[in-house]
């Protein structure tokens, strides 16, 4: 059943939220947009976007911080990430190249943007185990995050040139006499349309326009003498299309923006209730006529009445990775910050390695997060962060002394920086020392919903 | 080393004094080396204690304590700040510096001694000044301090007196007693074992003159000049008083197949000796053990160089960072595999004897391939001219190469040695085109008459630019560079080279026979050398601390740069094992250079 407020009505839905005495911009709500649009938020930060009010706590969300949480100046700090980046061997293990993401999600200062480019690799999803070039991945995570709240053209234009997508879909090489048809169907399965919103004519006639399209030495390349040059009908259009022009026949599609809208409502709004189609057309409306800058809909979404309704908090299952880089970055253990590798490792038990999705089709989400074996790996991972015994992730953290500086007493702290309204005062042992609060509530049920 | 100097004449006399104090100790042994059991569990000793404060305020070393970033900030600290103001505080009440005081404190002699009296530690420490009117003062004047502190706050007296046979005993706790016993200081870890002590001092110990292995320590401490100190530790009686020091018979098969001998000796050694010395341009540490009384086992008699043998000389091939040069006779310890190794570790062993079957034309391993090897075995590890390298790898490694003496008769297996080389490569280039890596391409050169077959990686292609487009960015290139495996045999030796470079370097140093040391294994580390390794991988480094251990950049390259000074400090370091048929010897020597 579908508790969603507004669903029949857009306009109240995505009308900018504003504080009243009944709705007030309040340290629920304020953590609530960290939770969701980045990976939770430390105490400072809470406190000072509820001083600052919902316009500019977005506002610095959308656009990023001046400084990393490293202390370095937003600029440095990207450079050095690019510089860790573009000396990625080839045969760079996974827990390398899954350390320098983890090591910029936990320190970075755009932790939207960072949301953002996760979002894009589960729905790009490719996976190192086949592709076997850490080199290749990591260009290809460049090349979602140049675009995670920027130009979906620009990034569905390029994805089809990208090596490892392409090693990832077997479609390294397509040749006139015998069209690779991998690429064109996951492009539309998976990445623009969504099932049942095209025919097997349609993936057919696109797998000629990519014919001539190959990775050779590990670069895109096209053989012009490989090139169907025939006419093609695709979607309804005819033409000699060649593969640059299948973005844009795609993009002119209604069901491409809704498709987009309706993963992105699941990934901020709820993944509980079913996307209500009143609400995903408008929302679509608008990214269409943005010319599909991703920014629209995600500002939209993170300004309205609907995503800062009390209603839709803990509608969504954290990923792994949400769950323990959130935990890391709201315990502020991030000067020095826990060892990459070991946190990649800790979020790969959990059940996220990044860079090795499951299958084209992503991580499943929502409630498979959440299962026995799961759950004692959170529960060892904050064990292990809030310890001393472990070396890489532990011995950061100060409980009692972080809540001190604070000025908070440990209690009321752990709570109101880690679930806030979810649980209430008296859930929570009152003569506990700090450290026990705090792995209390982060391994509590209500921690594991964002 | 520096002239030894006193605080005042009348303590230059009081230590001549007690030079020649009418107790009898042997000679240039500290005062109070009586008073200590001959055959207490731990016995450490020093001479010249203030050696250490001397080597430890030297300009080199504070030169190279400067350039560590942590030992800066801790002197900047407001904690070091703090410590050394209650230092100083103290000093000033002594009318002295805090140097000072520990020269006139301990300049005569430190003695630490743990005994196991009624199965509990009896802990002694005697510390003999060498201004015994110093020590008087400073007593008095810190156990001042401590009663009026006391009274200041309205607590009792904590200091408890007591006389025994004239001499005033003070205790602050149960587990702290001393007392001022012919002008030296004694610090006891128990009333009860303090009038032991004193009882010693005034009546002189039982049990009669030390025994040898005391004696002889003592002797060679005093023969040294740079001796900081020398300990000896009763293995017999640690054994006996907690069995996790026993080693058992049975441990891990790669310890036993590598120090077999020597965990034999420690197995059932009476006593272990240590002794550290500092001079001015090396740091130096030193461990005996005896030999098994019975002697070694027979098994493990086939570790030990027979007379005239020993591990063979070092190679020093230009840009050398380290050498292992050991004496190991594999074929006659194959011969006695199963009493050393466990029945999986045999069953291993069998795999590789079927292996080396394959490769060695039905050779069988023991009699076949190590009884043709010989018993001189090397490893160099050598910087490369990075700069010469194509492609040039973005991490740097350095080459090694191993060095096996061969039978000299037996032209056979040198055959047969360079044709498994050339099947390795091939079962390589079978791996590398299942992972899509590149394959390695043979070749051969000749230098001084040496065939040499090299092999080195296919270099990556970047792409040619596309007119109008700009050239693709170059990818890092991976670390197999590093590697361009080579093999050669000069005379009858045999050597496996990771890099075509250090093989080429090695013919004419392999020219001439290896002649044998005195030592069964010689360890030796180019400090200077690494250092310059971790130079030039330094933003490597950099960014894999910073994500291995969650640093930041300043703290990262800290860190680095602390490695980089310690490397530099030790110069060089060699580490030599010597079995002889009494005793089982460790040295360890540290040249010291300077941080920069």
């Amino acid at each position: 059943m579908n508790s969603l407020p507004h669903q029949s009505d857009p306009a109240r839905a995505w009308a900018p939220y504003e504080p009243s005495a009944r709705d007030p911009w309040d340290l629920a709500r304020v953590a609530h947009l960290h939770r969701r649009a980045g990976f939770a938020a430390d105490w400072s930060t809470l406190v000072r976007d509820r001083e600052a009010g919902p316009k500019a706590a977005v506002d610095r969300l959308l656009d990023g911080e001046s400084h990393a949480r490293d202390g370095q100046t937003a600029s440095d700090f990207d450079a050095l990430l690019a510089a860790m980046g573009s000396r990625l061997a080839p045969g760079a293990n996974a827990s390398v190249i899954q350390g320098i993401w983890l090591y910029r999600m936990v320190l970075t200062p755009h932790p939207l943007r960072e949301r953002m480019t996760l979002f894009w690799h589960d729905h790009f999803a490719t996976s190192l185990n086949k592709v076997g070039n850490a080199a290749l991945m990591q260009r290809q995570n460049d090349l979602l995050r140049s675009q995670a709240i920027g130009d979906f053209k620009a990034m569905l234009a390029a994805i089809g040139k990208d090596p490892a997508m392409l090693i990832w879909l077997d479609s390294t090489s397509n040749k006139k006499a015998k069209p690779n048809e991998n690429y064109a169907r996951e492009v539309m399965e998976l990445f623009a349309l969504g099932r049942g919103r095209y025919s097997e004519k349609d993936i057919q006639e696109a797998a000629r326009a990519f014919t001539g399209w190959f990775v050779i030495r590990d670069r895109w390349s096209e053989i012009p003498s490989q090139h169907d040059d025939g006419p093609k009908t695709v979607l309804g259009k005819t033409g000699r299309f060649r593969g640059e022009d299948i973005p844009a026949i795609l993009l002119e599609q209604e069901a491409c923006a809704e498709f987009l809208c309706e993963k992105l409502f699941r990934l901020f709004v709820s993944e509980v209730d079913p996307a209500p189609p009143a609400l995903v057309k408008a929302l679509a409306k608008r990214f269409r006529e943005s010319g599909y800058a991703i920014r629209v809909p995600v500002e939209t979404i993170l300004r309205s009445n609907l995503f800062h309704d009390a209603s839709v908090r803990r509608r969504r299952v954290k990923s792994p990775v949400e769950y323990a880089v959130g935990t890391v970055r709201a315990l502020e253990a991030t000067k020095p910050t826990v060892s990459a590798p070991a946190l990649a490792d800790a979020c790969s038990r959990m059940g996220q390695g990044l860079y090795t999705p499951p299958s084209v089709a992503g991580w499943d989400g929502g409630p498979s997060w959440i299962n026995t074996t799961a759950m004692l790996h959170r529960t060892n991972f904050i064990l292990a962060l809030l310890g001393k015994d472990d070396e890489a992730l532990g011995g950061r953290i100060d409980p009692a002394a972080l809540a001190e500086r604070h000025g908070v007493a440990p209690l009321e702290f752990y709570r109101d920086l880690l679930v806030q309204d979810a649980l209430a005062p008296a859930a929570l042992p009152t003569k506990t020392d700090a450290r026990e609060l705090a792995v209390l509530v982060a391994a509590s049920p209500e921690y594991q919903l964002a | 080393m520096k002239p030894r100097r006193f605080a005042s004449p009348l303590a230059a006399l009081a230590l001549f004094a007690s030079t020649i104090s009418p107790l009898a100790r042997a000679a240039d042994a500290p005062l109070g080396v009586d008073w200590v059991s001959n055959d207490a569990l731990v016995h450490v000793e020093s001479a010249r204690p203030t050696l250490l404060l001397d080597r430890f305020l030297s300009p080199s070393f504070q030169a190279y304590l400067g350039a560590i970033p942590q030992y800066k900030r801790y002197i900047e600290s407001a904690e070091f700040k703090q410590q050394s103001a209650q230092i100083e505080f103290v000093a000033t009440l002594l009318d002295t510096t805090w140097e000072r005081a520990i020269r006139d404190l301990a300049g005569g002699g430190l003695i630490l001694s743990a005994e196991v009296v009624d199965g509990k530690p009896a802990v002694t420490l005697i510390l003999t000044p060498s201004d015994p009117a110093f020590l008087a003062k400073a007593h008095t004047k810190l156990l001042d301090l401590a009663r009026a502190d006391a009274k200041g706050k309205g607590n009792p007296d904590p200091i408890k007196t007591a006389d025994h046979r004239g001499i005033t005993g003070y205790s602050v706790s149960s587990e702290e007693a001393h007392a001022i016993v012919r002008d030296a200081l004694v610090i006891t870890n128990s009333p009860k074992h303090l009038k032991t002590v004193i009882d010693r001092a005034l009546d002189g110990k039982p049990g009669g003159a030390p025994p040898r292995e005391l004696t002889d320590r003592r002797i060679q401490a005093k023969s040294n000049t740079d001796t900081i100190a020398w300990g000896l530790v009763r293995l017999e009686k640690l054994r006996a008083l907690d069995p996790k020091f026993a080693i058992p018979e049975k441990i891990d098969p790669g310890a036993t197949f590598l120090f077999g001998p020597w965990l034999e000796a420690a197995r059932k050694a009476p006593w272990a000796s240590a002794a550290i010395r500092w001079g001015d341009v090396a740091m130096t540490a030193e461990v005996e053990l005896p030999a098994p009384r019975d002697g070694y086992s027979d098994t493990y008699r086939r570790y030990l160089p027979k007379p005239g043998q020993g591990a063979p000389q070092l190679l020093a091939p230009k840009g050398v960072i380290g050498n292992f040069s050991l004496w190991r006779d594999l074929a006659s310890i194959w011969e006695v595999r199963a009493e050393i190794f466990p029945p999986e570790a045999l069953q291993g062993l069998a795999q590789l004897d079927s292996f080396a079957g394959q490769f060695f034309g039905g050779r069988e391993f023991g009699s076949g391939v190590l009884a043709s090897l010989g018993t001189n075995w090397r490893l160099v590890v050598a910087e490369q001219d990075y700069a010469k390298m194509s492609p040039v790898p973005d991490i740097k490694l350095p080459a090694f190469a191993l060095v096996i003496d061969t039978a000299p008769d037996d032209e056979e297996f040198a055959q047969r040695l360079r044709v498994a080389f050339q099947s390795f490569v091939g079962l390589a280039n079978l791996g590398a085109a299942q992972e899509k890596a590149p394959p390695l391409e043979s070749g051969s050169e000749t230098v001084d008459g040496v065939t040499i077959l090299t092999t080195h990686f296919l270099s990556p292609k970047a792409p040619a630019a596309k007119p109008g487009e700009p050239a693709a960015q170059p990818e890092p290139v991976h670390q197999r560079h590093n590697f361009t495996p080579s093999a050669m045999q000069v005379g009858n030796t045999f050597v496996l080279s990771s890099s075509i470079g250090l093989a080429r370097d090695l013919v004419p140093l392999l020219k001439t026979p290896a002649k044998s040391m005195t030592e069964t294994a010689i360890l030796d580390v180019d400090g200077r050398a690494l250092a310059r390794l971790v130079e030039i991988n330094k933003s490597r480094l950099v960014m894999q601390n910073m994500l291995e251990k969650g640093n930041d950049r300043a703290k990262a390259e800290s860190e680095i740069g602390f490695l980089e000074a310690v490397l530099r400090y030790f110069s060089h370091a060699t580490m030599t094992a010597s079995d002889a048929n009494e005793s089982l010897r460790f040295f360890l020597k540290v040249d010291l250079g300077t941080a920069k």
